[in-house]
């Protein structure tokens, strides 16, 4: 800040004083109220200010000393109502007369116009580091209100009670703040430092907060209108952080409460089960969902989601959609993720899933061994072709598939796909006819394998035979090519553990070989350039 | 009749038991050897000590020892020892004062009186003088025998004779011998007095000419033809040792254990004069170099070992740098002409002749240098110093090939860390990070000094992981440089497999990419589901080519250092440069089995530019080839048969037919052992419980056999007493008789 700017403010100041209020002002006012009701309209003064201050915000005219102007104010207005809420201020019962009714009625109105003031600062975007001090500083404020209020507007003395429509305005500001931005593009999570305040301080914490978040969670859900992205990143991060509770000491896990006395049903695992449920469903369906976002569900359902729910064949939907959606898209990598859980409906709640194979079939498609999933859709698929009702043909189809891709795959994808076709083979002997087919073909033979079919029944795979495998003898890297002439050998072992060979990166093959020990011989090239580049050189058609 | 034979034939084939008989004849062996060892009962066997004080309690061991020590000697010294006397010779036996000599004498006459008399009693029993008797065939074969016995018995004698007199001969021979040396000596004269000093210094000389180096031949100069036919040879060992390696065996060590140091340190000698120590034959540039290095130099002689080294007094404060930052520092701001010199006086001041240790430091400064050409490359030089900056590169880079073969294991280490950290910097997947070029050159370094096509190769393998690994996670569609670097790679594995002709997955797939990144209107590409890369319609990047952009007409020449470039020209050479890159690729892939599969992307996109660039001759003509290869390709296919291995036969567990049945049999095992076994241990159980049988009938035997005894005992005892009861009552009687007489008497 330049001190020509400042002593321009200052000038301000001085022409105007009334406009601008201090932290002096402030704290007067602050007092008188404490003293005497007839002073309320202080209040009023206090929230302009503070919108002020707030719009000030957004316009980015701002000075260093605003921060501290608008702490006080959160500070003060904090105390204001936590001191009538304590009062009972707020609270209309039979007994009160017109007046206090009024009064009562009036100062809510206030109280909103509070909480919506401090929504205002959430909204703000471009957001540098003292506006999300001030941001997290109205979201204490108001999870202390919250607590205040739930501890003292009971409908009666001494009755349990949860603030639920506060809450649920807050959660509904809460859930949309942050920025597009800071949503990663791994896992879809977002940095916003709010949401991570919120989840550190309160909602990990206390089991009442959590319990009620996804209470209301469904009905936001249904009202939303706009930032569906944000809100969707937003709860995707509370989930993703760590389980809903323990799976040991679930009493002790829940008896953690934020406010003192909250009605009982928060206590019902079930209960919260079944809003979890409804939350996610609602939000699954609702919610238009972009493919980016369906894999980072998928990418946490089995071990955030799916546990805690009462019921989760009501995620078929879900995840048929996903399924489909990865083809249509023709984004393997989401029909991969999909697959897992639609295995788990297949077994526990008997889904039937019409032409399996077929779409399995699909899967096998050029990107799937440069994929990081891949290691999950082997497993997956080793489990699926240990069916030993599987016809050949089938079989035949996804090995001719595998070996065609290996062609251009990386060598860590190659390294498992050997063994897999192996186990494969072994499995199922009639498929060997695919490396040793001593039938009479004819002069005129050709690849009978037909690569555009897409059922895999009806490619010819057997006919054909696992040239792209052959060449692999032949692979750079020696293990891999050692690894491929294991076709060629007399199959005597019984199987291949495909868990060793699942997870190599180009990393582990890079350290295997550089903790092979000298041995007094490295191989030096005896033919002789004598230059690097040029002509005459070892690379020609470069230069430095 | 016919009964009797029924039973006769039963009582045949009944093994009848006699157990009374067999009980007695049991009893009467234990009643004998009973006796027999009752008899034998403290009479013979044990052992009964009879060493000095062995029971004797109140003697501590020493003096029990000290006693047996001293009764052993007494014992031994009092023993009458005839050989011990000298004079008792004379000594003679004696009986009762007379010698017995005599009577000895006398008992030999009468002993050979007695043997001639039965001799001659022997001869009279067959009378000579009897006629003839026919000789039975056994005298005669006696006679034979005798005879051939006597004669064999003269020969030996005869032979041992001899063999006497050889012996002795020998034996002679010596002494003769030594006399007659004796005798030359003695007329040799002494001579040595008569020389002069010319002859002494003469003599000396001429020893000195006779030991001096130059005394020995040296080796014929050879011919060129010689000199050919050495290379050619050298060449063919070491094509030889690499197809070994290309193919996995292991090499053997024998010949090269050594090799290296040898050639080394031996066979370097002009090169060490020189100051470096590079083999002359192996880079005439360095050693013309290295000779110009020492120009206007007061050179300083060093001697050692009667040769003259000479090297520059100028850098005697040189140091050898161990780190990169003190290299800098020996750099400072000289240009990079100056630098060469630097390095080569380095190299000649801390040759490992020279001193102790220099070779670890000369390893250590290897490392360096390394670091040095990575950081100049990185660095990248300014357009005004271009070729000096080229010819720094070049001669470090092309002494660093040279020093690998010196120092195998101190590049092994160096070239280890950089690969590593290519690695980190490939896993952090940050484009600032990987590529840079001094990665590309590093890979570069690599392949040009070592021997690519090994299977197995400490060095070369992970540097081909990292090239792999590179070539996966490029992202050519958003990083000009990562497509220029994977451009690079792809030629540079060519250079890797252009022997071992190794397939490598990723070259495929990225070339692919490479394509699909840079060719014009990619969405409309036809059949775009063949290719290998994606499912989905390729559609335009950052680098596409705009439509009109035309390929150069010839390679152009790409720059490292101008990797940033982004101009339609540049991505135009790069595209040409990736399509030369198929075609080499092709022409290395030509024999894979699945050629067919390879290249149909390929074909697609060839296809596809051909509509573009009908005009690079370069295209069409590989389309064509490739095309051609396919169709031949497909000619030659056939379905694979790679388990035609030789039939093994199956063992077989089959239950076998059984002739001659026996339910009664017990074992019909199938495994020999297993039935051995079986036997063995029926047949322990059988004798233990004989065994054991035996053992009791016995302790019951010989308890009734003492019953016996004391019963006995018993019975004599009473016996006697009796007797001695009787004849007292007897006496008693007697004297009861007497006194009643005597009584009567004196009445």
């Amino acid at each position: 800040m330049s001190a020509k700017r400042k002593s321009i403010e200052e000038d301000k100041s001085l022409k105007r004083p009334k406009n601008v209020i201090t932290v002096d002002d402030i704290k007067r006012w602050h007092k008188e109220i404490s003293t005497s009701p007839k002073y309320y309209n202080n209040i009023v003064r206090l929230l302009d200010g503070f919108t002020k201050e707030i719009e000030k915000l957004d316009t980015h005219s701002k000075k260093d000393d605003d921060d501290d102007v608008i702490k006080t104010f959160i500070v003060a207005l904090t105390q204001i109502f936590q001191s009538l809420l304590t009062a009972d201020q707020l609270r209309i019962s039979r007994h009160d007369n017109e007046q206090q009714v009024k009064v009562s009625k009036w100062l809510r109105t206030k109280y909103q116009n509070y909480l919506e003031s401090i929504y205002q600062i959430w909204a703000l975007e471009g957001v540098s580091d003292g506006v999300v001090e001030l941001q997290i500083d109205g979201l204490s404020s108001l999870m202390t209100l919250l607590q205040v209020e739930s501890d003292t507007m009971a409908p009666s003395k001494e009755q349990p009670y949860f603030a639920t429509g506060s809450y649920k305005s807050i959660l509904k500001a809460l859930l949309l703040t942050g920025n597009q931005t800071q949503i990663r593009e791994q896992g879809y999570t977002i940095d916003n430092p709010l949401i991570l305040e919120f989840y550190d301080q309160y909602f990990s914490n206390y089991w009442d907060i959590k319990y009620f978040f996804f209470d209301a969670l469904s009905d936001i859900v249904k009202e939303l209108e706009s930032k569906e992205m944000l809100f969707f990143a937003n709860v995707i991060t509370l989930v993703k952080l760590a389980p809903m509770y323990p799976e040991k000491d679930i009493e002790k896990y829940i008896s953690e409460r934020f406010v003192a006395n909250p009605p009982s049903k928060v206590e019902s695992i079930f209960k919260f089960r079944s809003n979890f449920e409804k939350s996610w469903t609602q939000m699954m369906t609702s919610l238009s969902l972009s493919p980016a976002e369906y894999k980072s569900i998928l990418l946490i359902i089995h071990k955030r989601i799916i546990p805690f729910f009462e019921d989760p064949s009501r995620l078929m939907d879900f995840l048929t959609d996903a399924y489909d959606l990865g083809f249509e898209e023709k984004d393997i990598s989401l029909s991969i993720l999909a697959l897992n859980g639609l295995w788990e409906l297949m077994k526990n709640y008997n889904l039937e899933y019409p032409d399996f194979y077929t779409k399995l079939y699909g899967i096998l498609t050029p990107e799937l061994l440069h994929l990081n999933y891949r290691n999950r859709f082997f497993r997956l698929l080793d489990l699926f072709m240990s069916s030993t009702h599987l016809s050949a043909a089938i079989v035949a189809s996804f090995i001719k598939q595998l070996s065609r891709l290996s062609l251009t795959a990386p060598a860590t994808a190659i390294v498992a796909v050997i063994p897999f076709v192996y186990n494969l083979l072994k499995r199922h002997p009639t498929c060997m006819l695919l490396i040793h087919n001593t039938s009479d073909v004819g002069k005129d033979f050709v690849d009978p394998f037909k690569e555009e079919e897409t059922d895999p029944s009806n490619t010819d795979a057997l006919e054909s035979s696992l040239w792209e495998l052959q060449t692999m003898m032949n692979h750079y890297h020696p293990q891999v090519a050692s690894l491929a002439k294991i076709l060629s050998q007399p199959f005597n072992k019984y199987n291949y553990n495909m868990e060793d060979f699942l997870d190599w990166s180009y990393q582990r093959l890079f350290d295997s070989e550089m903790t092979k020990r000298f041995k007094g011989e490295l191989g030096v090239e005896f033919e002789q350039w004598d230059t690097m580049f040029g002509d005459d050189g070892f690379m020609k058609g470069y230069t430095f | 009749m016919s009964r009797g034979k029924r039973e006769d034939a039963r009582s045949k084939s009944r093994t009848v038991g006699k157990p009374g008989i067999s009980k007695q004849i049991g009893q009467e062996r234990r009643k004998v050897e009973y006796e027999a060892r009752t008899a034998r009962k403290n009479k013979s066997g044990g052992i009964i000590d009879k060493r000095f004080g062995e029971s004797n309690k109140e003697m501590t061991n020493e003096e029990k020892m000290l006693e047996r020590f001293t009764k052993e000697r007494l014992a031994h010294a009092s023993k009458y020892s005839l050989a011990d006397d000298e004079d008792s010779d004379n000594d003679t036996l004696t009986h009762s004062g007379h010698s017995l000599s005599g009577k000895v004498q006398k008992d030999e006459g009468d002993e050979g009186e007695f043997f001639s008399k039965k001799r001659e009693i022997d001869e009279n029993e067959t009378p000579p003088d009897q006629p003839a008797r026919k000789k039975t065939k056994a005298e005669v074969m006696k006679e034979v025998i005798a005879k051939s016995k006597y004669y064999k018995h003269l020969r030996q004698e005869e032979h041992a004779k001899l063999q006497h007199q050889v012996s002795e001969l020998d034996e002679n021979f010596n002494d003769v011998m030594t006399d007659l040396k004796d005798t030359t000596k003695k007329a040799t004269p002494t001579s040595k007095e008569e020389k002069t000093g010319i002859d002494i210094a003469y003599d000396k000389k001429v020893k000195q000419v006779q030991l001096s180096g130059r005394a020995a031949p040296a080796d014929r100069t050879k011919t060129a033809e010689e000199i050919a036919q050495e290379k050619k040879e050298n060449l063919e060992r070491l094509e030889n040792q690499r197809l070994r390696r290309m193919q996995g065996e292991l090499e053997n060590q024998e010949e090269h254990a050594d090799d290296l140091d040898d050639e080394f340190w031996a066979g370097s000698d002009e090169d060490v004069a020189n100051g470096l120590a590079v083999n002359a034959e192996d880079a005439p540039v360095s050693a013309e170099d290295l000779t110009d290095t020492t120009l206007g130099d007061s050179s300083a002689t060093i001697t050692i070992g009667g040769k003259v080294i000479r090297f520059g007094s100028t850098d005697t404060g040189l140091i050898c740098p161990q780190k990169l930052d003190e290299f800098l520092g020996l750099v400072g701001d000289k240009s990079y002409e100056e630098v060469i010199p630097l390095i080569k006086q380095v190299f000649k001041k801390y040759q490992p002749k020279l001193r102790e240790g220099n070779k670890e430091k000369i390893g250590v400064f290897i490392g360096v240098l390394i670091d040095y050409i990575l950081k100049l490359e990185d660095d990248g030089c300014k357009e005004a110093n271009k070729s000096q900056y080229i010819h720094l590169m070049e001669f470090s880079i092309k002494l660093i090939r040279d020093l690998s073969e010196k120092f195998p294991e101190k590049l092994l280490d160096h070239f280890r860390t950089h690969l590593q950290s290519a690695q980190d910097r490939i896993e952090s997947r940050d484009h600032h990070k990987y590529p840079l070029r001094s990665d590309l050159v590093l890979y570069t370094m690599v392949g040009r000094s070592f021997s690519t096509s090994d299977m197995y190769h400490l060095i070369v393998t992970p540097a081909l992981v990292l090239l792999g690994e590179s070539l996966e996670f490029m992202k050519i569609d958003k990083h000009i440089t990562d497509l220029f670097a994977g451009i690079y790679i792809c030629d540079l594995l060519i250079q890797y497999e252009r022997i071992a002709k190794r397939i490598v997955p990723e070259v495929i797939n990225f070339l692919e990419r490479v394509l699909l990144t840079l060719v014009q209107d990619p969405d409309k590409i036809l059949h775009s589901e063949k290719l290998a890369t994606c499912v989905k319609q390729p559609t335009r990047t950052k680098f596409t080519l705009s439509i009109e952009t035309e390929l150069p007409a010839d390679l152009q020449t790409l720059s490292l250092s101008n990797w940033m470039d982004v101009s339609q020209s540049q991505c135009a050479s790069l595209l040409l440069k990736t399509v030369s890159l198929l075609d080499q690729y092709v022409s290395l892939f030509i024999e894979t089995s699945s050629f067919i599969e390879i290249s149909t992307p390929f074909v697609v996109l060839l296809r596809h530019m051909v509509v573009y660039h009908a005009s690079t001759p370069l295209i069409p003509s590989l389309l064509k080839k490739i095309e051609n290869i396919r169709r031949i390709a497909s000619n030659e296919r056939e379905p694979l048969q790679l388990q035609s291995h030789r039939p093994l036969s199956i063992p077989t567990y089959a239950p076998k037919f059984e002739e001659n049945y026996n339910p009664d049999r017990k074992f019909y095992d199938p495994d020999r052992t297993r039935q051995e076994v079986g036997k063995l241990q029926h047949q322990i159980k059988e004798e233990k419980k004989q065994n054991m049988r035996e053992l009791r009938r016995q302790t019951e035997f010989e308890a009734r056999a003492h019953i016996n005894e004391k019963k006995e005992e018993y019975k004599k005892y009473h016996e006697k007493m009796a007797k001695i009861v009787n004849s007292i009552q007897t006496q008693e009687g007697t004297a009861k008789n007497e006194y009643e007489r005597e009584k009567r008497r004196r009445k």
